[in-house]
């Protein structure tokens, strides 16, 4: 009996060991396999009432897998992150203003509707399909950024945005799989343009 | 504990609560706690890192104790049978915990997934919607209606249409709005509202196709509400197409029910979907509290081991000091238990081992001192001394024991008396009274001796003791002696001048008036006496007066030996006197044959020159008489420079060819009134040696070697030999 759970309690752990092994190593492979969709499209910032606004639209489909987990009830925050960097010729570029505009996208099973929920003003809207839900989110419009103060004439500014979905957002088992999962990392590259006042 | 020690155990508990509280936290988020669940990815790091900071220590230490074991340090030997003990002990039970628990987990998360319940879900679900559309179903009848209603009315005419029909309706909004979706009339129960909710493009779309929509759907933060669109009927076809949107609530009985029923299927689907990464995440867990147990557990080892085999290495360590004979370790107490007792015990031990080392040292030191304080009072002792053991083995002596009795004492160490006596017969004497008086067991013995050395008789005066030993039996014997000789003599010699001092004084006086008494009777009855008479007194008086002339000579000289005039030191050239002393008694006796040997490199010496001549001819005048006795009439003198242990001396020897001199007198001839001479008042070489010892020099008598005749030999200090005895003389 003892040999027999010996044998059990390391056929388990060796079992165990190689199946997380292999499950790293396709990680790994998938990883580099699969492309990243996510990127900015097109980007305007202009200057109302003294304040700045943007005017965006980024490319963001979800993969198979974020549209399985939504389908079954986990809800993604996804991100436009937008930061104003002065730039400096010595020392690393310093952030003046950032700002984020979170959406939270959630499947009501009920109604088959996707829900859209700002974070930041608490407004929500409903959505027949997950297209309509993406698009209302990838179109940033009338995004108040920072005032016209904030600029002083001779410097040179770098504005940039990216977008992504937030993986902390995600319910903490799954976590550590999507940190390693391409089918998770939906995250643009920082698309940035000079910005002179 | 030292500091070392309390930065470990603080360092490993710091970990160990960290390391806990993080765990604690991880398995909160777990279970959706609002507070860890935004750190459930940076705790999840902390404890990989917290695992790897206890790996570290682990390996540290595992580093150390094979080092330890490797160079054999004490009590490396005992902690690794400790650590491994504590090891085996603490890590089994948690293995099997953690074997079982797997089980469990993946038992326990099974469990919660039946597939009846996956359908009862489904079925509650499909059944709220069937419930809704049958309300829905009728809403779209209404609103059909309500379309109809409005394309009858007039545009102007519209809004208050609209917000009656709503109200009729108990709409929660009703908007009217062309197919592309701009509205034309809007009317809504909640005042706030401002902006109506307009359909999305899709709905549009399907209006367009001529279907109508209905739907459930949540807007501005309210709860679900039926959303019906439809178009109206057209009949004017340059009217353009109106289409018409209802907002209906459902009851809030309706909503919360609908809404418990979505909020279980999600979670319940949420769970389903995360089911295995749920239990990947409790195995994480899981594995990080084993992996934490099991690292804190054989830390803890490594620490307990290290703290219970401290003491025991410590005494071990102190035991082999004190084996080398270092006393002044004390060990660190390692607390109140046993091995507390044990090490305070060791402590006191070592305090008094050592307080006794100290006592013993300070003996030795204080021993050989007084050995050192008895050497050196030995060795400038003018008394001989030698010790023996009780077995009669010579021990020790000292420097003067050699001088006196001219043998390298020292060499004679652990030798009996028989050996000595074998090696150097003329101690016989010497060693049998000290035999002797051993053997008689005195305890103190007093006794003066003679010995005949090749250098004369040497009177000494021995002084014997029994040491006792600290066990009261005897444990040897202490012999003092001194050379008396010297001192003998010159008590001799004092009485003796003393005597011719009160002789010349008492026989000088009476002589005097007996010579003149003498004269005077001759003087008187030697012309009025008949002839025989007159020849009779003549030679009577004549007699008279010769011994008396006779004997004032022999006062003279008794007074010449008994004054000591004044010395007066100049240097003095020796050959002048010895060729001044040749040329006299060449004139003088042409019998004698003189020979002269003078060192061409002859120093000066210091002396009185006056006295140095009478030396020399008192010395020639023996060696003259003595050639007399003899049958030839060679004299020899020579002098030379001689060096005796570094002291530079001048030598001169007077040799005859005479008869001799017996070896029962050849230490008595320095005596007064002691001579070998038919005439002669015995003086001669008493004054000889009198004046030889005011110049700090040594005179004897020996017999020639090849038996013909005797040589008078004198040692005077070389010039500046001379000036330090002369000025020590002074002091």
């Amino acid at each position: 009996m003892l040999v027999w759970r010996r044998f059990s309690l390391m056929s388990f752990l060796t079992t165990h060991i190689a199946k997380t092994s292999v499950l790293f190593i396709l990680l790994c492979i998938n990883y580099t396999c699969n492309a990243n969709t996510t990127k900015i499209n097109a980007t305007h910032i202009y200057l109302e009432n003294s304040t700045y606004y943007l005017n965006a639209s980024y490319e963001f489909e979800l993969s198979e897998e974020a549209y399985k987990a939504l389908r079954h009830g986990i809800s993604f925050e996804i991100h436009a992150h937008f930061q104003l960097r002065l730039k400096r010729t010595w020392l690393w570029d310093k952030t003046i203003s950032e700002k984020k505009l979170i959406y939270k996208l959630e499947h009501k099973p009920l109604t088959e509707n996707f829900l859209t929920i700002n974070l930041l003003t608490g407004l929500r809207h409903s959505h027949d399909n997950l297209d309509a839900a993406l698009n209302y989110i990838k179109n940033i419009s009338k995004m108040a950024l920072f005032d016209e103060d904030l600029l002083i004439g001779n410097k040179t500014y770098i504005a940039r945005i990216r977008a992504y979905l937030d993986i902390e957002s995600l319910p903490p088992p799954m976590r550590p799989q999507a940190y390693f999962s391409p089918n998770w990392d939906l995250s643009s590259e920082w698309y940035e343009w000079e910005l002179g006042r | 504990m030292n500091k070392g020690s309390n930065l470990i155990l603080l360092i490993g508990s710091s970990l160990f609560i960290f390391m806990l509280a993080s765990l604690v936290m991880m398995s909160q988020a777990l279970q959706n706690s609002e507070i860890f669940d935004r750190y459930y990815s940076v705790l999840l790091i902390l404890n990989g890192l917290g695992l790897v900071s206890l790996v570290v220590l682990i390996l540290l230490n595992l580093k150390r104790l094979i080092r330890q074991f490797k160079n054999k340090i004490v009590g490396s030997r005992m902690t690794v049978r400790m650590v491994m003990l504590f090891s085996i002990l603490s890590v089994t039970p948690v293995l099997i915990v953690y074997y079982f628990s797997l089980d469990f987990l993946h038992r326990g998360i099974d469990s919660w997934f039946d597939l009846r319940v996956e359908q009862a879900l489904d079925d509650s679900l499909e059944l709220s919607r069937l419930a809704l559309d049958v309300r829905m179903r009728e809403l779209l009848n209404t609103t059909e209606k309500i379309a109809e209603e409005l394309n009858e009315s007039n545009d102007a005419e519209l809004p208050f249409d609209v917000d009656q029909i709503r109200e009729r309706s108990s709409a929660y909004e009703l908007t009217l709005l062309t197919r592309k979706g701009v509205v034309i009339a809007s009317s809504s129960s909640d005042t706030k509202s401002l902006v109506p909710d307009t359909p999305g493009k899709t709905i549009l779309l399907q209006l367009l196709q001529g279907n109508s929509y209905i739907g459930l759907d949540v807007i501005k933060n309210t709860n679900l509400l039926i959303r019906v669109v439809a178009n109206l009927p057209t009949i004017d076809i340059d009217k353009e197409a109106r289409i018409v949107q209802v907002l209906f609530p459902i009851s809030e009985r309706m909503n919360q029910l609908a809404e418990s029923v979505q909020s279980a299927f999600i979670e319940y689907k949420e769970l389903s979907y995360l089911r295995e990464q749920l239990k990947v995440s409790f195995i994480i867990i899981l594995t990080l509290v084993l992996l934490f147990s099991m690292f804190s557990a054989v830390w803890a080892a490594f620490y307990s081991a290290r703290k219970l085999s401290e003491p025991v290495k410590n005494l071990a360590e102190g035991t082999k000091a004190i084996a080398e004979g270092d006393y002044s370790t004390r060990l660190p107490v390692p607390g109140n238990d046993e091995l507390g007792f044990l090490v305070s015990s060791f402590n006191d031990m070592t305090d008094k081992i050592s307080q006794a080392r100290d006592s013993v040292k300070q003996s030795q030191q204080e021993t050989e001192s007084q050995r050192n304080f008895l050497e050196t009072v030995l060795s400038r002792l003018s008394s001989g001394v030698i010790v023996f053991n009780k077995d009669g083995k010579l021990e020790k002596s000292n420097i003067s024991a050699n001088q006196i009795l001219h043998v390298d004492v020292e060499a004679l160490e652990q030798k009996d008396m028989a050996t000595i006596i074998k090696e150097f017969p003329y101690l016989t004497d010497f060693f049998e009274c000290i035999s002797s008086n051993i053997e008689d067991q005195l305890d103190e013995w007093r006794e003066q001796i003679t010995l005949a050395s090749k250098t004369g008789n040497l009177i000494l005066m021995i002084n014997g003791a029994t040491l006792i030993g600290t066990d009261g039996l005897t444990s040897g014997y202490v012999i003092v002696f001194d050379e008396i000789t010297a001192l003998i003599r010159g008590q001799r010699d004092a009485a003796w001048s003393e005597m011719a001092r009160r002789l010349a004084h008492e026989i000088k006086n009476p002589l005097t008036p007996i010579q003149l008494a003498a004269e005077r009777l001759r003087h008187k009855y030697l012309s009025s006496m008949n002839a025989a008479d007159a020849d009779m007194l003549d030679r009577m008086t004549n007699t008279i007066i010769q011994q008396v002339d006779t004997m004032k000579e022999m006062v003279n000289s008794f007074s010449d030996y008994a004054r000591s005039p004044e010395f007066n030191p100049e240097e003095i050239r020796l050959e002048h006197l010895i060729l001044e002393g040749r040329d006299l008694f060449s004139n003088m006796d042409n019998e004698n044959e003189i020979e002269v040997d003078i060192d061409p490199n002859l120093p000066l010496i210091i002396g009185d020159e006056k006295k140095l001549r009478q030396v020399f001819n008192n010395l020639l005048t023996n060696a003259i008489d003595a050639n007399a006795m003899g049958e030839e009439n060679q004299l020899t003198i020579s002098a030379k420079a001689i060096n005796i242990d570094n002291h530079h001396m001048v030598e001169i020897r007077v040799k005859d060819n005479g008869p001799g001199i017996e070896a029962q007198v050849v230490n008595k001839l320095f005596e007064p009134y002691i001579t070998t001479k038919q005439k002669g008042t015995g003086l001669g070489l008493a004054i000889v040696k009198k004046i030889i010892d005011e110049h700090s020099g040594t005179v004897w008598l020996e017999n020639n070697n090849d038996n013909n005749g005797a040589c008078a030999v004198v040692r005077l200090p070389a010039l500046n030999q001379s000036i330090q005895t002369t000025k020590s003389q002074i002091a």
